[in-house]
């Protein structure tokens, strides 16, 4: 399962997955930086209906979700080994959707596992940190 | 307090939770509620709140006020270390709510600094009031003496009773006024006079010759007026030697005359030398008869001094003077029985008054004016 998984990432990592907001705002991301977020990994592998489309329905707000897509094209780029002068991403957050932005990447961090669903986002741990 | 979940890979990248906590509490003030947050994301938010952030966040936020208990342990852990080190030695027993007893404890420490305040203060304003009292202050008055000085070398005390102070101002009107001029009788000094003799010119009456013993030559009268005012002091003769009287004279009563014999010429008879003299009349006419004398000699050869300096006519002329103003006073005097005789001359007895002459004062004061002198026509 496992194996099938990593070799269905390395297919997504070319392609590119489009994030829809309720606002009307869509965010195209490759699949390399979707996949950072492991609850969308969970989504894109799980050969359900999202896997096949490449289409993700947010439920945030666009200016949270572009926040969302923004630290996880960061976190693409520097999380990676022996990496240094890593940018402050704190001055990049607007605190009017901090508390916003906390919720979802409270949700969005969550480790990639089957079977969390979206709903139970409040469930989520924050010890939960998003793996690659 | 933070999320502390850097990257697996050890890169330094911390979580988008964490970020997104570290950005709320920078801006605590501008979070009005939270709201639908669960509590494990916020309770790192809330620990950082002040207790009056937290009281109003629980008040926006009713959700989390069962879950802030423990906020508000570690807010009092943090504020009141003196109360949680007594909880932590047991001294103090675990409040239920910790929320209460924070606000207690801040209640009493309220209550300690005002006390601690109000002593400050008060310890402040007596500082303020001991500088104040050693301020030097200058002043452009000089402040009313409260008392007068009474020194014992001032010559009088200050008056207090009204009848010392009337005293005392009379006094010193007295000073004031009479002190400039100072009235004062002038000095009988009897030997400042000087007798006025008329003028030796050839117009001049001779004098009449001195009282012969042997003859009986008649008398030129001659009449004295004396004032009645000024008897004392101009009305008899300035001359030096008493006025002697005849015998023979009583029966003449208007032909006296008056005589001024020299000094030098002896006394025809005993009792003409103190001869009593008579009450003067109410007319003021005192009539002398003339003794027979021999001829005087002339003024020249009289000695000056013993013509004008003789220390008895003038009290002579001050006796019958007061004689005369007490006789007045008494309204004694018959010019008749008065004005024509004589008092003989009884021996031993005083000698009659000097013959006065018009022109002769027996006593003037220097300060007489000229004009105050018995005129020649109103003795004539």
């Amino acid at each position: 399962m496992l194996k099938c998984q990593r070799d269905k990432a390395a297919e997504l990592a070319e392609e590119w997955i489009c994030m829809t907001s309720p606002d009307g705002f869509t965010f195209l991301v490759k699949g390399k930086v979707a996949i950072v977020s492991g609850t969308l990994k969970n989504s894109l592998t799980s050969g359900l209906g999202e896997s096949q489309t490449k289409l993700i329905d947010m439920t945030e707000r666009g200016a949270v979700v572009d926040k969302l897509v923004e630290f996880l094209a960061h976190k693409s780029i520097y999380d990676k080994k022996g990496a240094t002068d890593v940018p402050d991403f704190t001055e990049r957050i607007a605190p009017e959707i901090a508390l916003e932005l906390l919720m979802a990447a409270d949700y969005y961090e969550g480790e990639s596992s089957s079977g969390i669903s979206k709903h139970k986002k409040a469930d989520v741990s924050p010890s939960v940190t998003f793996t690659s | 307090m933070f999320i502390d979940n850097k990257g697996a890979n050890g890169s330094g990248l911390r979580s988008l939770t964490w970020y997104c906590q570290r950005v709320a509490i920078n801006h605590l003030d501008s979070i009005y509620s939270v709201e639908g947050l669960p509590f494990s994301l916020i309770k790192c938010i809330l620990e950082a709140c002040s207790a009056d952030t937290l009281l109003r966040l629980e008040q926006t936020s009713p959700t989390i006020q069962s879950e802030t208990n423990g906020v508000w342990r570690r807010l009092c852990e943090n504020t009141y270390k003196q109360f949680w080190s007594d909880y932590e030695l047991g001294r103090i027993e675990e409040p239920k709510s910790w929320k209460v007893a924070f606000f207690e404890l801040r209640t009493l420490e309220a209550e300690k600094f005002e006390q601690l305040g109000a002593k400050l203060r008060n310890q402040r304003v007596e500082h303020e009031e001991r500088r104040k009292e050693r301020e030097v202050r200058y002043a452009s008055l000089l402040p009313p003496s409260k008392r007068q000085r009474t020194s014992t070398w001032s010559q009088s005390p200050t008056p207090k009773t009204l009848f010392e102070k009337a005293r005392s101002k009379t006094a010193q009107i007295q000073k004031g006024v009479y002190a400039a001029t100072k009235i004062l009788p002038p000095m009988p000094q009897y030997k400042n006079y000087s007798a006025i003799l008329p003028p030796r010119t050839a117009s001049a009456k001779p004098l009449p010759p001195a009282p012969r013993p042997s003859t009986s030559i008649p008398a030129t009268a001659t009449l004295l007026k004396t004032s009645t005012l000024g008897l004392h002091s101009q009305a008899l003769s300035t001359t030096s030697t008493p006025v002697h009287a005849s015998s023979s004279s009583r029966s003449n009563p208007l032909g006296a005359s008056t005589t001024t014999p020299t000094p030098s010429t002896p006394s025809t008879s005993p009792a003409s030398s103190s001869a009593i003299p008579s009450p003067i009349p109410k007319s003021g006419i005192i009539t002398v008869t003339r003794i027979m004398a021999p001829k005087p000699a002339p003024l020249e050869t009289v000695p000056k001094r013993q013509r004008y300096m003789d220390p008895v006519l003038p009290q002579l002329a001050r006796k019958f003077a007061k004689r005369e103003a007490v006789m007045r006073e008494r309204g004694i005097g018959k010019s008749s029985s008065t004005s024509t005789t004589t008092e003989p001359v009884a021996s031993g007895g005083p000698k009659p008054p000097p013959p006065k002459k018009p022109d002769t004062v027996l006593f003037m004061p220097k300060h007489r004016v000229s004009s105050q002198l018995p005129s020649r026509s109103a003795a004539r």
